[in-house]
């Protein structure tokens, strides 16, 4: 909580209001709303086709929406078409023009200003340098590898200084070391030009690792805003649970007291809601331990240090992560006890 | 957005004028006595034998470009013939070159008594005039439509197919016979299609083997072309009865031809080409075939013209005695010669960079049923399109201005009305290059452009174009090519102050002066040369590689 307090200003750059969008019969984005806070990198996460991406083609102007209204920094900018919304973006695939030179891709957003050459050679420079790519400018984007091209992108998309920068998935393309690498570099560009950033990812690591806030998205709607920890400790819905670390959760019906999923059952923790309610616990959460509930042990998957253990609780899959000491005793068919630490009970709809 | 309203300001009321309108007033003209026209039309026995005959030669022509096309095409594909390269350049030659220009080799080869190949028998053993030589000649010139499709759909085919069957058991040839054999047989079909539809819509070839002799074959374009000749209002509703039986029949030919395209194999997943089928025997003998075929219905017809274009005396054996480039002099320096080539090579400048603005204009629009307007007049065959043109502008246009100015425009007899025909007969060159250009353009590209601070025509004209500009650049070649030797429309529209290359060749060949012919149509093959020589070094430019 405390950090996400203390980036941002506080004051909003970007707001959506029950921005909607269908395409023919499919609506790709439910009434939605959200508010990004200057100098704030939020995520939109999800898994493809949530609708994160059709939301970030809308703030840039590249979707018109059904309805709602997109404003930053204050002013509606709805109507605008994109090149007059002051924005920077980096696309997945890139984008970088194959016919012009790298100094001619990133210098391209102040030629459109119509600023002097001088000027524009001067902080094409600039912009290289912050992407580590000096003297690079004369170089044809064949000559470039993935992860160079990307940054190529990104000087483009930063030099005119925009209001707001968009990343479409722009790591997905590149192996895990570059990306590792780049994630690091993004964080350093968002802190020092405090540049209010909007991430689309799938890959809900890069979420975590990036992000100030993430806003984990499913079928056209938001399911959970908070800062990483938040969504990662304590998931709002099933889906959040399920998508965010891979969870447990098991449909379950609740009379207060017992929690009874299928022919398992379980003594409901404090303050259970009753009802058709959803059981979520983290692999990490899983724990053997005498007073637990059965579970028989169908796969183990050896993870290095760590064993994952794939369960069946009276017919209910689980996955449990444990030490690799710890899970020395769990042989395949054999049946374990097993606690389900850190066990949250969400009400389903 | 305010750059696309300003380019369908300009794009649609054009397509309009020159598409919509003309064919609409040909459509009214035909109905406007009632089926009556028809009726009178039919019983003409000079129309039905036309009908007639316009069946069989297109029947026969597609025919032997179906037997000459399909199987050369899946020996360029599949086989490792000797001198590949070379031989396909050579086999792909007679669709650049206008089917007038064969027609004119094979009458000096073949002609009854001056033919080369009679006088060197001693005995008129050929004869090309009629039926057999319209057929002979077309097919000739058109079975490069059917082997293109044919070897492309071999050599896109995925070649899991043929090894699945080599797997079963299957020898090469059964396996390619199973594999691949299904997929080509698509697009052969298709291609003949269009070989048929090519050759109903041709008027120069039958023109010259078919009208010019003693017992005369008339097909519908040439006898609507006499009809239009005789001038009188009973020919002229004829001729309209009969260009709307043709323009159905090429709809029909279109429809059927684009049902068999579509089926066409999705190039293969991993981007792996079928290799060479390995059966030598079949190879040696295909490579001998396909040679032989090369030389004597290609490289043999461009010689004799050659040598007609340099022949002294027709009356002596040819050699090197025998020959002379005073002919090629004399046409050369008839000033009416030189203005016609001109206006040709200029009419065909201008055509192909409109058909190429055109096309990236609407390429830029992305409004498909616009597109496929301007893309259907290539089906239309030109007899029927200049018949439409005619009826639609002979009339003098005024626009009144202000009530004051009168502007009387009369496009008839003037180089714009043949420049109109050209551009609308080959617009699809323009629309399809451009169209498949853009469309193989990441969108994101331009979308970048567009977060830069660029307007949708600024990133089009900045992003799109330059990354078309080798297709764009190949499309004005393969436009700039028919309209600089074109005929069929030209003998109608063309007015006796502005001759081009085809009809001058027309006058020349109907007036009994071949050899002077044969150095005019030297010409259209040097065109065809250089064009095709450029179109290659397009090819091989590294600009190209974008995307």
């Amino acid at each position: 909580m405390a950090r996400a307090l203390a980036v941002g200003s506080g004051d909003v750059s970007v707001r959506l209001e029950s921005i909607s969008k269908s395409f023919g019969a499919s609506v790709a984005v439910h009434p939605l709303t959200l508010s990004i806070d200057r100098g704030v990198l939020l995520a939109l996460l999800g898994p493809s086709g949530c609708g994160k991406t059709t939301t970030l083609r809308i703030i840039a102007g590249l979707e018109r929406p059904d309805g709602g209204r997109v404003s930053i920094d204050g002013t509606d900018v709805t109507p605008l078409p994109p090149e007059r919304r002051g924005l920077g973006m980096v696309f997945q695939q890139y984008a970088v023009w194959p016919h012009r030179d790298v100094a001619g891709n990133v210098a391209y957003p102040l030629e459109r200003q119509g600023l002097p050459r001088a000027e524009v050679a001067k902080r094409v420079e600039e912009a290289l340098g912050l992407v580590h790519l000096e003297g690079l400018g004369g170089r044809r984007p064949h000559e470039l590898s993935g992860g160079q091209l990307q940054r190529v992108a990104l000087a483009r998309a930063l030099i005119a200084r925009p209001r707001v920068l968009l990343l479409d998935e722009p790591l997905s393309n590149l192996d895990a070391r570059l990306r590792e690498e780049l994630r690091v570099e993004i964080r350093a560009l968002k802190r020092r030009l405090e540049i209010t950033t909007i991430l689309v990812t799938h890959d809900q690591e890069e979420a975590l690792a990036i992000a100030d806030r993430v806003a984990v998205m499913s079928a056209g709607r938001i399911e959970q805003v908070g800062t990483p920890a938040e969504v990662f400790a304590s998931p709002a819905t099933p889906f959040v649970a399920r998508f965010v670390g891979g969870g447990n959760a098991v449909d379950a019906d609740s009379d207060g007291s017992t929690l009874r999923a299928g022919a398992a059952s379980l003594a409901a923790p404090p303050g259970a809601p009753a009802g058709p309610v959803t059981l979520v616990a983290r692999p990490s959460d899983l724990r053997l331990d005498p007073r637990g509930v059965p579970m028989t042990v169908v796969d183990r998957l050896y993870l290095g240090d760590r064993v994952e253990l794939r369960l069946d609780w009276e017919g209910n899959p689980m996955r449990a992560v444990l030490a690799a000491s710890e899970a020395a005793a769990a042989k395949i068919g054999s049946t374990l006890t097993v606690v389900l630490g850190n066990l949250r009970v969400l009400r389903r709809t | 957005m305010r750059a696309k309203v300003l380019v369908a300001a300009v794009v649609v009321p054009l397509l309009a004028a020159f598409i919509a309108l003309p064919l609409a007033i040909l459509a009214i003209r035909s109905l406007a006595d009632g089926p009556a026209v028809y009726a009178a039309a039919a019983a003409d026995a000079d129309n039905r034998r036309a009908l007639v005959n316009t069946l069989v030669t297109g029947g026969g022509a597609a025919l032997l470009a179906l037997v000459a096309g399909a199987p050369l095409g899946a020996a360029l594909a599949r086989l490792r013939l000797r001198g590949a390269r070379a031989l396909s350049m050579l086999l792909v030659l007679p669709i650049a070159v206008p089917p007038y220009v064969w027609a004119m080799a094979w009458i000096a080869l073949a002609s009854p008594r001056a033919g080369w190949l009679n006088r060197l028998a001693g005995a008129p053993l050929v004869d090309i005039y009629g039926a057999g030589g319209i057929v002979w000649v077309l097919g000739l010139a058109l079975y490069p439509l059917v082997l293109l499709p044919t070897r492309a759909a071999l050599e896109a085919a995925d070649p899991a197919l043929e090894e699945a069957a080599r797997i079963g058991g299957a020898g090469p040839l059964r396996a390619f016979a199973t594999g691949a054999l299904p997929l080509a047989a698509r697009a052969a079909a298709s291609g003949t299609l269009l070989a048929f539809l090519a050759a109903i819509s041709a008027f120069g070839v039958p023109y010259l083997l078919g009208v010019a002799t003693e017992r005369p074959v008339l097909v519908a374009t040439t006898r609507v072309y006499q009809a239009l000749a005789l001038g009188a209002e009973q020919d002229v509703r004829s001729a309209i009865a009969l260009c709307v039986l043709l323009l159905a029949l090429a709809a029909l030919a279109t429809v059927a031809a684009s049902r068999f395209g579509r089926g066409a194999p999705a190039p293969a997943g991993k981007g792996r080409r079928p290799a060479p089928l390995d059966a030598p025997r079949l190879t040696r003998a295909a490579g001998v075939a396909a040679w032989t075929f090369a030389a004597a219905g290609v490289l043999l017809p461009i010689l004799s013209i050659v040598v007609s274009a340099l022949t002294r005396r027709f009356d002596e054996p040819p050699g090197p005695s025998n020959l002379t480039l005073a002919q090629v002099a004399d046409v050369l320096g008839d000033a009416g010669h030189v203005r016609a080539i001109l206006h040709s090579v200029g009419l065909g400048a201008a055509a192909a960079s409109l058909i190429v603005a055109i096309g990236a204009a609407l390429a830029f629009l992305r409004v498909s049923p616009l597109s496929r307007l301007a893309e259907a007049a290539y089906a239309i065959p030109g007899s029927v399109l200049a018949l439409a043109i005619l009826l639609a502008f002979s009339r003098e246009v005024r626009v009144i201005v202000l009530e004051r100015v009168t502007i009387a425009v009369s496009m008839m007899g003037t180089l714009w009305v043949l420049l109109v025909a050209y551009v609308v007969k080959y617009l699809a060159f323009g629309v399809r290059a451009a169209e498949t250009a853009a469309r193989s353009v990441d969108p994101a590209l331009e979308e970048a452009a567009r977060i830069s601070g660029a307007g949708a025509g600024r990133a089009f004209v900045d992003v799109t174009l330059p990354l078309a500009r080798p297709a764009l650049a190949a499309a004005w070649l393969l436009a700039f090519l028919p309209c600089a030797t074109e005929l069929t429309m030209s003998v109608l529209l063309a007015g006796p102050r502005t001759p081009v290359l085809g009809t001058v060749l027309f006058e020349l060949m109907s007036y009994a002066d071949p050899p002077s012919a044969a150095v005019l149509a030297c010409v259209c093959l040097g065109l065809v040369v250089v064009a095709h020589a450029a179109l290659r070094w397009l090819g091989r430019s590294p600009s190209g590689a974008a995307t």
